[in-house]
Parts: C-alpha cells; sequence; structure tokens
C-alpha cells in the first residue's frame, strides 16, 4: 500500500518536473535560452514515481529528454537552470545545455544526444556497481526511449546486461514517436517492445500507468526484486510528450500525430490524476498548494538569480578538453 | 619478471612480450584495472599480447567479451566513469569503426561536456593488418582520422620500448588513448628498460617522438610505426654514402611534437615525411603543412611525402606487389632531396643491395617468420 509520505514526495516531484518545464516553455521564446530543450512535458509521471524508489546511491543516465530524470534524482534544478542559459554555474558549465546534464552528488551520471547511446554507459556503470562488493543493493537505472531500441547498441548492450547478470534496469519510455515518425513506421506492430527485450532472457514487464496507485504498487516491487535478485529488468510504459520534439511550443498543427491519438492522450489529465491521489490519502489540498506554492517560488527565484551568474570565458574551454 | 626495488632493468622483448608485461605491471600496481575484448582470454591471447593475464588476474579483470565493439566501448566508459579504468582491445582497427559513436561522441565528449569533472581513463588498442592478403577491410589505419578529435590522444609505438612506455603513459593517463599497434612491429626485438608504473594517475602522455641523428644532419626524415624500422634498415647504406640525416619517430600524433621537427627541418631546409595513411589528409600532410607554415622559408626545396595511395587494398599476392612504396624508394626519396646521382657507382651499389635484401624476403611479410594467416 502506497504511504502518505510516498504520496507527498511523488506530488512534490510531478509538480517540480511539470513546474519546472512550463518554465522553460514559457521563457524558450524570448531567446535566452539558446539550446536544443526537449522537454518532458507530458512524461513526468513514471520519472516521478522512480524518483520515490530511486536512492541516491543508485546511478542514473538519460537520454536528450533528460529534465524528468534529472528532478527525479534530486538533481539540481539550479544548476539545470543556469546550464540552459549558458552560465558557469550550470552543472556542466554552460558546455552541454539541456541534452547534457549531468549531478555527480546524486549519482546522476549525465544525459546523451545520440540517440542510444548512453545505453552502454549504463550497463557498464552496473558492472561497476557489481565490481564494488560492498555494494549489495544499488542499481543502475537506463532510460530511453522507443527510438533508441532501433540502435543497435541497445540491443549489443541488453545481450551484455543479461550475460553478465548485471544491477542494470532498462527504462523505455515509448512516447511513440521518434522525432515526427510514428512507431508503426519503424517497428512492426506485431512485435511489442517489452516483449522483444524479454526474448533477450530479461525480466521484462509493461506498466500500466493509468491506476496510479497500481502503476506504483507494480514499479515498487519490481525494483524490489531487482535489488534483492541482482538481475537486469526491462520496463517498458506508453507516455506521451505534450509539446513539440524539440523546442517550447505545441506542434500539433503540422497534424503528424493522429487526432484519435490526440483525442487519447488528452483524456489523460495527470495533474489531477496526482490530487486525486494525494487527497484520496487524507491530506489537505491546502496542504497540496503549500507544496505547489513552494516549488513555483523556488523555480521564480532561480530563473531570477541565475541570469545574474557568469558565463565561462571561450579562451577557458580550451583548458577543459583533457583531464 | 617485477623488479620489487622500483629501480629500472634491462630485458630483451618482443614488443608483444612488452605489451604483455607492461600490462601486468599495470595490473599488479592498479587492482581495479581491466583488460576487456573479444578474444582476450582465447588460445591465442591477441598475438601472444595477453598471455598469461587470465591465469594471473582472473577472469573479471580479465573479460571475454561479445562481439559488439560499439557496446564494448560504451561498457568501458561505464566502467571508467565510476573508478574501473580499463584496457579494450581490437584485433584489426576495421572491428573499432563500429565503436565511432561511443568513442567520438562520449568517450572523448565525456570530460568537457559535463563541465570538466569526470574523465574518462581509457585505453583503446587498435592492431592494424599489413601483407598476407589482409586486402580491402583488414588492412587499414585510421590513425590521421583519429588525430582529428578533440578530447582523444592517438599513440603509435614502433620498437618494443615505446610500446612499453607508451602502455603504461597511456594507462595511467586519466583520458582516453588509442593506442595504434601495426602487425608488423609485434615480433621486433628490442633490448628495454623496465621501471614499475608509479602509483596513481598523475601522470599525462604528453607529445612524444625519438630522434636519432645520423651524422651530419642534411635532411629530416620523419616516420611512425613499423616505418621506423624501415628506415633503420637504411641507416647502413646511408652512413656508406656519409649522408646524415635527423630521423624523427613519432610516438604520439595527437598531441604531436612538431617543435623537434621544425628545429630539425631548420637546420637541414629538407623534409621527408613517411605514413601510411592513404595520400589525401594523411597525418604526413599535416606535419608537412604546419612545417611549411612555420619554417617554409628556411626550405631549400619543397617537402615530400611517402604515403599509401589512395586505393582500396586488394587481397592478391600479385596484385598488391609495388603497390606501396618500398625501402628502395625510401632510399631514392632521401637522395632526390639531396641532389645525389643516382649514377654513381656508390649509390648504384647501395640500391643494388636493398634491392637484393627486398628479393629476399616476400613484399607481403615484415619477415619471413611470417606466416600469417593474420
Amino acid at each position: 500500500m502506497i504511504s502518505r509520505e510516498f504520496a507527498l514526495k511523488l506530488a512534490e516531484l510531478y509538480f517540480k518536473i511539470r513546474y519546472l518545464e512550463k518554465r522553460i516553455s514559457a521563457e524558450y521564446t524570448r531567446g535566452e535560452i539558446r539550446c536544443p530543450t526537449h522537454l518532458s512535458l507530458g512524461q513526468e509521471l513514471f520519472p516521478s514515481i522512480l524518483g520515490c524508489l530511486m536512492r541516491q546511491e543508485d546511478l542514473a543516465i538519460s537520454t536528450h529528454r533528460g529534465h524528468a530524470h534529472y528532478i527525479a534524482k534530486q538533481g539540481s534544478v539550479y544548476a539545470l537552470v543556469a546550464e540552459l542559459y549558458g552560465r558557469s554555474t550550470g552543472c556542466s558549465r554552460g558546455r552541454g545545455g539541456s541534452m547534457h546534464l549531468v549531478d555527480k552528488k546524486q549519482n546522476f551520471l549525465g544525459t546523451t544526444a545520440i540517440v542510444g547511446n548512453s545505453i552502454p554507459i549504463g550497463v557498464g556503470s552496473a558492472a561497476a556497481i557489481k565490481a564494488h562488493e560492498n555494494n549489495k543493493e544499488e542499481l543502475s537505472f537506463i532510460f530511453f526511449g522507443d527510438g533508441a531500441v532501433e540502435e543497435g547498441v541497445f540491443a549489443e548492450s541488453l545481450n551484455i546486461a543479461v550475460l553478465q547478470e548485471l544491477p542494470a534496469i532498462f527504462i523505455c519510455e515509448n512516447n511513440s514517436y521518434s522525432v515526427y515518425t510514428h512507431i508503426k513506421n519503424r517497428q512492426p506492430s506485431i512485435r511489442k517492445i517489452h516483449e522483444w527485450a524479454k526474448s533477450f532472457g530479461v525480466r521484462s514487464e509493461l506498466l500500466d500507468l493509468n491506476n496510479v496507485k497500481e502503476a506504483v504498487e507494480n514499479t515498487d516491487s519490481l525494483i524490489h526484486w531487482a535489488r534483492e535478485t541482482r538481475k537486469p529488468l526491462f520496463i517498458e510504459v506508453a507516455t506521451w510528450r505534450e509539446v513539440e520534439h524539440c523546442g517550447p511550443l505545441n506542434d500539433d498543427h503540422l497534424s503528424y500525430r493522429s487526432k484519435t491519438e490526440l483525442a487519447f492522450w488528452s483524456l489523460k489529465n495527470q495533474e489531477e490524476t496526482i490530487e486525486d491521489l494525494v487527497l484520496s490519502m487524507g491530506i489537505s489540498i491546502e496542504i497540496l498548494s503549500e507544496i505547489k506554492d513552494k516549488i513555483l517560488s523556488d523555480i521564480e527565484y532561480i530563473f531570477e538569480r541565475v541570469k545574474l551568474d557568469p558565463y565561462e570565458k571561450t579562451s577557458d574551454v580550451f583548458a577543459g578538453i583533457y583531464a | 619478471m617485477l623488479n620489487p626495488s622500483g629501480t629500472i632493468s634491462y630485458r630483451e622483448a618482443t614488443v608483444t612480450s612488452a605489451i604483455n608485461l607492461a600490462t601486468k605491471q599495470l595490473m599488479h600496481s592498479n587492482p581495479k584495472l581491466r583488460v576487456i575484448g573479444l578474444g582476450v582470454n582465447d588460445p591465442k591471447r591477441i598475438f601472444g599480447t595477453t598471455d598469461g593475464l587470465l591465469e594471473e588476474f582472473g577472469e573479471t579483470r580479465v573479460l571475454d567479451f561479445p562481439t559488439s565493439e560499439n557496446a564494448m566501448l560504451g561498457y568501458a566508459i561505464g566502467l571508467a566513469i565510476n573508478g574501473i579504468p580499463s584496457i579494450t582491445v581490437h584485433q584489426r582497427f576495421e572491428f573499432f569503426l563500429l565503436a565511432m559513436d561511443q568513442l567520438v561522441n562520449n568517450a572523448a565528449k565525456w570530460f568537457f561536456m559535463f563541465g570538466s569533472k569526470t574523465s574518462v581513463p581509457i585505453v583503446i588498442r587498435v592492431v592494424i593488418g599489413k601483407g598476407w592478403g589482409q586486402g580491402p577491410t583488414h588492412s587499414q589505419s585510421f590513425h590521421s582520422w583519429l588525430s582529428h578529435i578533440p578530447g582523444l590522444k592517438v599513440a603509435i609505438p614502433h620498437d618494443a620500448q615505446s610500446a612499453y612506455d607508451l602502455l603504461i603513459e597511456a594507462v595511467q593517463d586519466p583520458n582516453p588513448v588509442i593506442f595504434v599497434e601495426h602487425r608488423w612491429i609485434h615480433n621486433q626485438i628490442g633490448r628495454i628498460s623496465i621501471k614499475p608504473p608509479s602509483q596513481g594517475n598523475s601522470t599525462r602522455l604528453g607529445m612524444r617522438c625519438r630522434k636519432e641523428q645520423i651524422g651530419n644532419p642534411a635532411v629530416t626524415v620523419v616516420s611512425l610505426s613499423f616505418l621506423a624500422s624501415r628506415i633503420k634498415s637504411l641507416y647502413g647504406s646511408f652512413k656508406r654514402l656519409d649522408i646524415g640525416f635527423d630521423h624523427i619517430i613519432l610516438e604520439t600524433i595527437k598531441p604531436y611534437d612538431l617543435q623537434t621537427i621544425v628545429e630539425s627541418v631548420r637546420v637541414t631546409g629538407l623534409l621527408l615525411v613517411t605514413d601510411f595513411a592513404p595520400r589525401t589528409n594523411s597525418f604526413a600532410k599535416e606535419v608537412v603543412s604546419e612545417v611549411v607554415m612555420s619554417s617554409g622559408l628556411l626550405m631549400k626545396k619543397p617537402p615530400k611525402i611517402l604515403t599509401n595511395p589512395d586505393v582500396i587494398e586488394p587481397t592478391s599476392f600479385h596484385t598488391t606487389k609495388g603497390l606501396y612504396f618500398d625501402d628502395k624508394e625510401l632510399f631514392c626519396a632521401v637522395l632526390t632531396l639531396l641532389e645525389i646521382d643516382y649514377r654513381l657507382p656508390s649509390v648504384q651499389a647501395e640500391i643494388h643491395l636493398i634491392q637484393r635484401r627486398l628479393s629476399e624476403t616476400p613484399h607481403d611479410v615484415p619477415d619471413n617468420y611470417f606466416k600469417g594467416p593474420f
């Protein structure tokens, strides 16, 4: 059973990701955030659930669309926003931008921009966990999308994780699109990603997020299983990005997503889902409002403050290439 | 084998055994270091370079691996950023092409693009094939490409000592290093000085070259990898003709010691650069262009390069005959720069000597011991 604390933490993470992304979206058109930015809007729920289950000592790695995973792993919001504005106080000193987020303190290893290419690094990180004998329960979380499984390196990496029995958690967030190309044009419809993964010999599950309480319980029990068995695990979830592939705006006028799909996903108001969950736990609406207000005021402060931060000098980047 | 006192000792070694010895010493000095690659534990042990590692260090640290070059490098990066350095091994450079994404987009960039906080201590050994019908996809070297990528270092040994020293320095360097290992140097024997590797990762692989001065230098000859020994085999002929030169053997090409070359050219005014990359955009041209830009006005003649032609290597023994420059062409290139008349009897005698030597060994092997198959 989901606890009151869990529900509060889930709500806090969910709104932290969502409000941050909304603010980035609103600021983006001013032209001060000048880097390719792939927002997690619409895809907040599952990272928020995992954020409640991941431990600080767990490792995590993600993709170009990595804001949600970074926040879920308790990555510094300040360092993320500063990174978007290209400031030297950014998590990557302004060298990486939205697609290269890192928070070493939280064991968030990084996000990379070439589809699929963080997957083997997550597997190698799982091997590093296994090599440290006192790491009895740590896991390596590897986030990627439905496009990444089409890269050869995905199959290579999954094979290695199964072969070497590594504590790697493969999380495939299937939002049906690789940029503008629907999955039906990329993968045969008779083959589901989680079923294909299962054929590698990994425990593989498709998680339904429609009932959030059940989703939490199922995810919790899977992660618990992985911590106990130290074996790899594959999880697929269906999700939906709200705005364009890259950038802050809605691009449904391009008509690449069918009306049926748009109608189906627009019915899923996850903000309400989270609110209902919190209220059903006997938590008052005032407490929830306080949480939201705190998140919003933190974000407000950060967006004001980072603009005072310096930029790294162009001449200084040359010294940063080699260790 | 290890000298417990930490002092220098000497021994005879092939390049293969020098690599093997350096690897063992490194694995002893850093208990975290791993050797990873398809075949590192197989019966052939990567031409003998990984002999005895499995028995001494076990299969976790000496890790045979699936045929997945790209994921293997990503895996090694994952280990490296979590404190476990490795030497990864590829029996041919061409297979390593499958790992270009991990190499260029991740290994080379990681330290920089995440704010210079996490380094990627990986050494990637790539073996280049030549001769015995290696053909279109087993005979190429992409060292010129790799020297083009900021964030990487590229080391190229040419003999047992440089293989030993470079491997130790490369592994102790916290940055990704490509160790370009030509199949035709593996069996070269030399006397090497051995020193136990220092602890920690405070050392850096800097630009390295070896300069050998023959007589009173009248020309600067630059080489790398197996070409160094081809030029050394001509030392006797040059000495007998009283031709002096500087032979500068590059041991790293990223970074590389341009200054030593420039200083030599300022004395000699003549430059020959040899390389086994295809001609267009070869590393030889990089050297020539930098030297010309800095010292062109001091040069007595336009520089020369000897490279592979822009060709795909055919497999046939007969077709490859004459495809690449040989020792005679090397010799004559120096004579041409110095405007020495080939018709002089003393010169003709040396050319005949070189030709006779060439005729004693088939063109497609480094020496008669070499019987393939790869």
